[in-house]
């Protein structure tokens, strides 16, 4: 009777409670046969599929257990069904169908196989380590083919071949993560880190790369759409973030760059400005100043021109001038060379020099005969009439056969001064190259040798009107040359080591060895890769010089010493800039000179050099960064200021004006005006803001200092008595300093004397300033 | 000490008044002992003793008379049994060899000679290899490093000599460290010295 009443319940519930176990025990066989089942069929299908194929047929198991899994079971067993497909398919035999033959992963890259790739990835994601192990593949095959790439001889030929084979490969696996891979970005990290390590195994590729972007920019992205050569810049830019030597490649973009300007061959300006803007952004104001220079020599080199010619107007009947004037330090350094232009040439020259030098008090010029052009009008024996495109050189040469018929090279030598090897490559280019051979040489050989004699060429023929001989054109370096700007990429790096330690140890104050290399290389690592040995070598440089000294007990230790002083340590960071900026004079005995004020005032040799408007820019630069404290900055135009004594009134006119420079910006700004100094009450404003005092107060305190040193009494200054007349904006700041110095030597100001320090100023100065609007 | 005072002709005892005195106390000048004299007195210019510095080296000497001198003198070398004496004895040994002014670094002749006088008792064959390697590796150096030959050594990597020798075994240079805060010539030193040892 019991049964009776519960039985409903009862054999409902055992009912419930067999058909669960039996679920359990229909997945677990399901589970254990289909573990025994995909084991089988996978070795099945490894032993005679190929990889695609395998990975199809994975695939389609895969989505069938899926499907299955939707229909008719308890959708929670999908993850236990479709793990055991996963182990049993894949991750058994991953590593066997990666490195399957002909038809493995490395196979699927070099024929851009997207839809197996895309499949394997997303297969192999669902399994422990599946991606990584195709990532590990994938960097492995890429380091290994750009290695090839790097170190083969026939593609590195051609400097622009090979650069493109760089582009067409990152374009190839940008492709292929992008349709394949899903965009995952720890493949392209795996890309970017492959691409830097076989591009920096070519020490060649930043030379390299420079020379492809001046094939672009000679003409290659000529009559290329704006955009499309800001995606050819932004492809260039991608391989150049690769570079570790990112100031070889500097270098060489100064050299190539120097020669696309010089001889007007550049596609376009704005493609030009746009790839600085581009390098600007990735490295800093420093790595593009002097390129940036360039543009604007190129630019007030046209404007002198016009000038010089509005100011000759006898001259624009004869032979046409056009000079660039290259401010050195920008341009790459140039050993200057003799050469003796033609009369008609140099009398022309002159007259360009003293006007110029008449605008420019305590500039120095020197010809760059090495680097320029001539056209030519000439007459050939048969009245053949062309115009020919040389270089300098070829000009000099060709001008002698105007006043003779024969000339033997060693007449051409000591007409022309020309070095010996130059002079040959001229004759040779001259003489000996079809098409162009506008002299004749006796004997008819390959090479020029001293011996020979040269003739005009009567004969000489060509379809063109203008024929172009001179060669300016930017090529892969020879194997000296290449020596040279390495010897000089490294001297460049010395400096920029030692500014970075002495500023590291600066900040804090001792580090250990290991640390302090660590630091450093972590510094210049924009610019090189600091190599830990030459970091070795400055530190001990630095110890023995006093910018640094060794803890007494722990060796390893080291120590900014208090006991430089700022004085010291200004000039020393005065010929750091100096070195790096200008690239002139020898690092090393310039280096020496840091240790000692007296030895750089006594050289005023070089001070010309200095007083380039790069410099003012180089300090302001550096003070912008954060790297000069204010006292340095006071100090350095200070250590300026004395060279100048020693050099001339002009010169501390001039460093005085560009000292000047940066405050003048400050105080003509018409709000700093109004706030400050268009009433008396204004000064009170200046001295309760505590930040603008302090530093008003160090200007003036510098300028007061300057000033008395130059010697020029405050109480006779008379703004109209200025000399240059482009100094206009120095007066008013000048009479306004007189001010605030008066006031200032009053500090600390608090409001009790304010008042009196107001009725001082406006008693003792009185305003005589016609270009400004301000009244007493 | 008056009469041993008496005995200086000049204040500054000069070059040839050093060389009587070693005739006198039968102590050769170039003898370490004579050096480690003038550490005594703190001497500042080689070849030369002021009236202060005399006077001083005396007194640390405990000698008033001649033959007491002598004695403190022929005694001098057990002076540097400890090694924080050594030290500081050491780095005045390269002191003393800046005559000039302005004068950092003290040319190789020298320093191979200093270290015959000073670490050669307590070092001898590593002073013997060090000065080999100072003497030959200068010609082999010029080559490779052109910015730098060693002509010259300064205080640095001359108190770094001292510490190499005590603290690393020449027997077991495998376990040198390069990337550690030893001087750029010591590195070159050991792997001459690696290089020497394969031949």
């Amino acid at each position: 009777m019991v049964l009776h009443k519960f039985g409903e319940k009862l054999y409902s519930g055992l009912v419930a409670t067999m058909t669960g176990h039996l679920k359990e025990i229909a997945k677990s066989v399901e589970a254990a046969q289909g573990a025994e089942f995909y084991r089988v069929e996978s070795q099945k299908f490894i032993e005679c599929c190929d990889c695609g194929d395998y990975l199809k047929k994975a695939e389609r198991r895969l989505n069938e257990e899926i499907d299955r899994v939707s229909h008719y079971l308890d959708p929670r067993t999908e993850k236990k069904i479709t793990n055991v497909v996963e182990k049993e398919m894949i991750e058994n035999h991953m590593l066997r169908l990666i490195h399957m033959e002909n038809s493995g992963l490395v196979h699927m890259f070099s024929d851009d196989k997207y839809d197996d790739l895309g499949r394997m990835y997303n297969l192999f994601r669902r399994v422990p380590d599946g991606l990584s192990k195709i990532r590990e593949v994938m960097t492995e095959h890429i380091k290994e083919t750009g290695k090839q790439l790097v170190n083969d001889p026939e593609r590195l030929k051609d400097p622009v071949e090979f650069v493109q084979r760089l582009l067409d490969e990152k374009d190839k696996y940008d492709k292929i993560i992008n349709f394949a891979f899903n965009n995952d970005k720890s493949f392209q990290n795996a890309l970017n880190s492959s691409f830097e390590y076989f591009i920096n195994l070519n020490p060649r590729s930043p030379e390299f790369i420079s020379l492809f972007v001046d094939d672009k920019l000679r003409k290659g992205l000529k009559g290329v759409s704006e955009d499309d050569v800001e995606v050819t810049l932004d492809k260039v830019m991608m391989l150049f973030r690769y570079l570790q030597e990112k100031d070889v490649f500097e270098k060489y973009y100064k050299q190539h760059l120097a020669k696309r300007l010089l001889s007007g061959k550049t596609v376009s300006d704005d493609a030009e400005r746009s790839l600085i803007v581009k390098l600007k952004t990735e490295c800093g104001y420093q790595f593009t100043s002097k390129l940036e220079g360039m543009f604007t020599d190129m630019k007030t080199s046209q404007d002198t021109m016009q000038g010089f010619y509005a100011s000759h107007p006898e001259l624009v009947d004869g032979p046409t001038l056009t000079v660039q004037v290259l401010t050195t330090g920008s341009w790459p350094t140039q050993s200057s060379v003799t050469c003796n232009l033609p009369a008609e040439m140099s009398a022309l020259c002159e007259k360009f020099r003293s006007y110029y030098l008449g605008t420019h008090t305590g500039r120095r010029l020197s010809w760059q005969t090495n680097m320029g052009t001539a056209d030519l009008k000439a007459t050939f024996g048969k009245g053949q009439k062309h115009e020919l495109n040389v270089s300098t050189y070829q000009m000099c040469v060709l001008m002698l056969f105007n006043n003779a018929d024969r000339l033997s090279y060693k007449e051409i030598e000591q007409a022309t001064e020309i070095p010996a090897s130059d002079l040959k490559r001229c004759l040779q280019s001259l003489a000996l190259v079809k098409g162009r051979n506008v002299l004749r040489k006796e004997p008819m050989s390959k090479d020029v040798g001293e011996d020979d004699a040269f003739f005009v060429n009567d004969k000489f023929s060509s379809k063109l009107y203008k024929v172009k001989i001179g060669t300016v054109v930017a090529q892969k370096e020879s194997e000296p040359e290449k020596q040279e700007t390495r010897q000089r990429v490294e001297e460049d790096r010395k400096p920029q080591i030692e500014a970075a330690i002495v500023r590291i140890m600066k900040s804090r104050k001792q580090l250990d060895h290991n640390n302090l290399i660590a630091e450093v290389t972590k510094q210049l690592q924009s610019r090189f890769l600091a190599n830990p040995t030459e970091v070795k070598k400055r530190i001990e440089s630095l110890i023995e010089r006093d910018f640094l000294e060794r803890d007494e007990n722990d060796r390893k230790l080291y120590r900014d010493p208090d006991v430089v002083s700022l004085k010291t340590r200004c000039c020393f960071f005065i010929v750091i800039c100096i070195t790096i900026r200008t690239n002139v004079v020898g690092c090393e005995e310039v280096l020496t000179c840091a240790s000692n004020l007296q030895s750089i005032v006594g050289d005023s040799n070089i001070l010309p050099f200095y007083l380039e408007q790069g410099i003012a820019n180089t300090i302001g630069c550096l003070q912008r960064e954060g790297c000069l404290l204010r006292g340095e900055h006071n100090l350095l135009g200070e250590a300026f200021l004395v060279m100048a004594s020693v050099a001339g009134i002009q010169q501390q006119q001039e460093v005085l004006a560009w000292l000047l420079e940066p405050l003048s910006q400050e105080w003509t700004h018409s709000e700093w005006q109004d706030k400050y100094l268009s009433e008396p009450y204004g000064l009170v404003y200046l001295f309760s803001e505590a930040q603008v005092m302090w530093s008003s107060f160090h200007s003036v305190t510098f300028f007061d200092k300057a000033l008395n040193r130059s010697g020029i009494k405050k109480a006779n200054w008379n703004p109209e008595n200025s000399s240059t007349p482009d100094s206009t904006p120095i007066n008013p700041i000048l009479i306004k300093y007189f001010v605030l110095s008066g006031s200032c030597s009053y500090f600390p100001a608090t409001s009790h004397y304010t008042l009196s320090l107001v009725s001082i100023c406006t008693s003792n100065f009185t305003w005589r300033d016609p270009s400004c609007n301000d009244h007493e | 000490m008056q009469l041993l005072i008496q005995c200086c002709v000049l204040w500054f005892v000069s070059p040839e008044g050093i060389e009587a005195l070693c005739n006198d106390v039968n102590v050769n000048h170039t003898d370490v002992r004579m050096l480690i004299f003038a550490w005594k007195m703190k001497a500042e210019k080689q070849g030369y003793f002021s009236k202060d510095e005399w006077r001083r080296g005396l007194k640390c000497l405990g000698a008033d008379t001649r033959p007491k001198l002598k004695k403190a003198i022929e005694g001098l070398d057990k002076e540097l049994k400890v090694p924080e004496c050594f030290e500081d004895f050491y780095s005045y040994a390269f002191q003393y060899c800046l005559t000039e002014e302005k004068q950092r670094s003290v040319d190789i002749e020298t320093i191979c000679e200093l270290l015959n006088i000073v670490l050669k008792s307590e070092f001898p064959n590593q002073v013997n290899l060090l000065v080999e390697y100072l003497k030959v590796g200068k010609q082999l150096f010029k080559l490779i490093y052109v910015q730098n030959d060693y002509r010259a050594l300064n205080m640095d990597q001359w108190r770094s000599f001292y510490r190499f020798f005590k603290e690393v075994d020449f027997h077991d240079l495998e376990n040198y460290d390069s990337s550690q805060a030893w001087t750029v010539i010591i590195d070159n030193f050991v792997e001459w010295l690696k290089e020497k040892e394969k031949n």
